[in-house]
């Protein structure tokens, strides 16, 4: 996601196409807003206007631009429409674009909290999440961007350290190295996993998991899933999805009622 | 001073170009034959208005208009940049006939434009027994009182040839984008819409009995306005009949059959038993906002015990049958024993949805310490049930309310109590946060910056400390090896002194290129200048494996040298000399001497 083909940012930083995404983009906040005036008065009209944003959200996305708060937007409109499951699939596009934004942790946290089922994260990945902190609530870029910045202050300092062995410059070098070092193997984390897949959220109510890939196997559960499940993608076979849930737990359900990212 | 602009009203909308000087305004329809319920479009487009109204569409018998949104395009020609801003409006006409769109005004840069009337033929959808539409629900019911209705569309199977199309087929021939939904458009979002449907039989116009799918969609509505028949906001349904169709020939990937020929259809909603009655005026109370159904009032005051002029925090928490989600909160400041007592802010409170109440909060503060309770608070609202408007107390809160605390003299004159008493706001934490609306930033790309910066500085990093390591060795060789400064600089030294011999007149030539022979192997071999001499010079060429056709060239060169110097040599043997000495030296440095 992060790294969009060079061709469609080529094509959104021509002058022309740039412009046409700036109007779509004031025409969505403004029928986001007038739904947003209207829905406690007029829900339909409401709901029109919000359904108007969406589209032209989505529009722009689809045009090339990645953005972390143009998620954001996408993922409200989607919520005011109750589309639950969409909403949290574009707030957590936005989050690996925008981490740290606390509107879109507000935002996400309450998306998070109308969801029928809650299941809890396993203790081992809240515990991950405390450690290396830094490593969710940085977004990848920034992390590249410093690393590189470390990385050739380390080699300026090693240099200056052989140029001038009385200057104290051999613990600033070692300090940078070890940070360098820190974001390296926290960007090769998520690398390989740009432009894959591996999320997703359920975007369908009583979904049943099941044992295997098909309508043919078990139920996986006594209770149904609803919109808003987060999981992670373990493998795809066919239509079907194995995933993983945050409590751990393991099962089948069919693609079109989820949305990866 | 009004200008006429012909409509320009084709079968699709054909918009003629504007002038790119002032506004203009465009003005089309499509198309111009249509069906009764069927949409035709109207769009208005001004062109580079500075300033311009909406326009304003009439009322048109016979037909009813709905803005379907304004759009705003942007193109530019080299550095001339056009705006454009189009108002398209979706007119759906009721009945067979002719049908006139009015003039339309449009205020743009200070000039009132106005369009020239246009017709629209109307057909009667030639729908036959084919389709029915019909509303199901309460009978009679009031404004803002919920029904529970089902649309029923009833379609008739397509038989032909011995091709019958199942349920899933003749559904996929309703046109969803064409027809209009009203609050049913909730049951087809998404993957999996919410429409179940039955086989029934009724008969057609001839009295013969004839199969239909029934496909219901059902949906709590609440009406808005007043009506004999309840229409759900002007349903229309429109269906691609099938005309012919034959088996597929990829059955396995899509349907069964594939229609070869259609015919469109449309209907509205034929049948409704509803009918909506409006809220009656009599007895309705001064605080009643619109609320219909049966609710209960509950609230709650935070914290208990405060001072004169602190504020409480006031939950008022609605529940009931009714609908809660657009429920508006009690006006506090009508509230006589509430505002008596206490300060209530004016404005109006937004609630939100808790554990199936709507939630409102509002801060108030007590005028006086013989406050004991905040009194009841009233709700009105309209019971369908007892079709009468009734009115609900909560209970009342005890609160104790002590005299304000006086200012320390000190603390006045530090101002760190500051005007009055300290708000202590509640967050609520649940809610939707407003849209980034900042529009560069939402159009700027968020990308890995990997380039030729980021290679540069991933190769440049090492090269830099490798290029700085053989700058700092060669550095300190030169700075502890005399040898080697003199040898790196034997062969510069050499040539500059063939070179300074030429073109001093005061030196003999030949001299001059003997000591720069002489020199250079001095240094190379790192022995003293002064104490070599031609066969000391050859003996550490020699020694130094220097080929024997060079010694000997070298050797040839110092002897010539030693000749010229005591005899006379002319000036074109010396300058040859030079030359001849000058490619020794090369071709010593090349053999790495």
């Amino acid at each position: 996601m992060l790294v969009s083909s060079t061709a469609a940012v080529a094509q959104v930083d021509s002058g022309r196409l740039r412009g046409e995404l700036m109007v779509q983009l004031s025409d969505a906040l403004d029928a986001f807003d007038r739904g947003s005036a209207t829905m406690h008065i007029a829900p339909d009209s409401a709901l029109t206007a919000f359904r108007e944003s969406r589209d032209k959200f989505r529009a722009v996305i689809d045009a090339g631009v990645t953005n972390g708060q143009l998620y954001y937007n996408l993922g409200n409109a989607h919520l005011r429409l109750g589309e639950l499951g969409h909403a949290i699939a574009a707030y957590r596009r936005a989050s690996r674009l925008i981490p740290g934004d606390e509107q879109l942790k507000a935002n996400l946290r309450f998306a998070r909290s109308l969801t029928h089922d809650q299941i809890p994260a396993t203790g081992t990945r809240t515990a991950l999440r405390t450690v290396f902190f830094w490593h969710y609530s940085l977004p990848l870029r920034i992390r590249v961007t410093a690393g590189l910045i470390l990385y050739g202050l380390f080699w300026i300092l090693a240099a200056g350290r052989r140029m001038a062995p009385r200057l104290p410059l051999g613990y600033p070098a070692l300090v940078c190295l070890l940070v360098w070092v820190s974001l390296a193997i926290s960007a090769a984390v998520d690398l390989p996993s740009q432009g894959r897949l591996r999320d997703g959220v359920l975007v369908a109510n009583d979904v049943v998991v099941r044992k295997g890939n098909g309508e043919g196997y078990d139920a996986q559960f006594k209770q149904p899933l609803h919109e808003g499940v987060e999981f992670k993608l373990i493998e795809h076979r066919g239509g079907w999805m194995d995933i993983e849930l945050p409590d751990g737990n393991r099962g089948w359900v069919r693609q079109r009622d989820a949305e990866l990212f | 001073m009004p200008r006429r602009y012909s409509a320009i009203a084709t079968s699709t909308l054909c918009l003629a170009a504007g002038v790119a000087l002032g506004a203009d305004i465009r003005f089309g329809v499509s198309p111009r034959e249509t069906y009764v319920g069927m949409t035709v479009q109207v769009q208005v487009v001004i062109d580079d208005a500075k300033d311009h109204m909406a326009p304003v569409f009439p009322e048109i018998d016979g037909a009813e208009v709905r803005s379907a949104g304004t759009s705003r395009n942007m193109t530019q020609m080299g550095r001339q940049v056009s705006v454009s801003q189009t108002y398209t409006y979706h007119v759906i006409p009721r009945r067979a006939g002719t049908l006139t769109i009015p003039s339309i005004s449009v205020g743009a840069d200070g000039e009132t434009f106005t369009t020239t009337p246009t017709t629209i033929r109307v057909l009667k959808s030639e729908k036959g027994d084919l389709l029915y539409v019909q509303l199901l629900g309460d009978r009679n019911v009031y404004v803002g009182e919920s029904i529970e209705t089902t649309l029923e569309i009833w379609l008739k199977p397509f038989e032909k040839d011995r091709i019958r199309m199942d349920e899933h087929e003749m559904w996929r021939t309703v046109d969803q984008n064409n027809s209009s939904w009203g609050p049913f458009s909730e049951n087809l979002q998404g993957r999996s819409p919410q429409v179940s449907y039955r086989t029934e039989v009724r008969p057609d116009a001839n009295g013969k009995r004839q199969r239909y799918f029934v496909y219901s969609l059902n949906r709590t509505v609440w009406p808005e306005r007043p009506s004999k028949t309840f229409d759900a906001g002007g349903v229309t349904v429109v269906v691609n009949y099938p005309l012919a169709a034959r088996r597929s020939r990829f059955m396995l990937l899509g349907g069964r059959h594939e229609v070869t020929n259609r015919r469109v259809i449309s209907t509205v909603i034929e049948d409704s038993p509803i009918t909506v009655k409006p809220l009656p005026l009599a007895g309705r109370p001064a605080r009643f906002r619109g609320a219909v159904g049966q609710y209960a009032i509950h609230a709650s005051a935070a914290p208990a015990e405060v001072s004169v002029g602190d504020p409480i925090t006031l939950t008022l928490a609605v529940r009931g049958k009714g609908r809660l989600e657009t429920l508006r909160a009690p006006v506090l400041s009508l509230q006589e024993s509430l505002i008596a007592d206490f300060r209530v802010p004016d404005e109006e409170l937004a609630g939100v949805m808790e554990g199936g109440a709507r939630v409102f909060t509002q801060s108030i503060r007590a005028k006086h310490d013989s406050v004991t309770e905040v009194p009841p608070i009233e709700f009105s609202f309209f019971d369908p049930q007892s079709e009468a408007y009734t009115t609900v107390r909560s209970s009342s809160v005890p609160i104790e309310v002590k005299e304000s605390a006086k200012l320390a003299v000190s603390q006045v004159t530090e101002g760190s109590a500051g005007g009055g008493a300290t708000t202590k706001l509640t967050r609520i934490d649940s809610g939707l946060l407003a849209n980034y609306d900042d529009i560069e930033a939402l159009v700027s790309q968020q990308t890995l910056p990997v380039g030729w910066g980021t290679w540069s500085v991933v190769a440049g990093g090492p090269l830099f400390f490798v290029a700085t390591l053989l700058l700092q060795r060669r550095r300190e060789r030169l700075v502890g090896d005399t040898g080697f400064a003199r040898r790196r600089a034997a062969h510069r030294t050499a040539l500059a002194t063939i070179h300074r011999a030429g073109t001093n007149s005061n030196e003999p030539l030949a001299a001059g290129i003997a000591t720069a022979l002489t020199g250079y192997v001095a240094d190379k071999c790192n022995v003293p200048v002064a104490g070599v001499t031609r066969s000391d010079a050859v003996l550490q060429l020699r020694t130094r494996n220097v080929p024997d056709v060079l010694v000997s060239q070298v050797d040839e060169l110092l002897a010539e040298c030693e000749s010229a110097q005591y005899g006379a040599a002319s000036h074109a043997d010396a300058n040859d000399l030079a030359k001849r000495a000058q490619r020794c030296v090369n071709e010593l440095e090349r053999g790495k001497l």
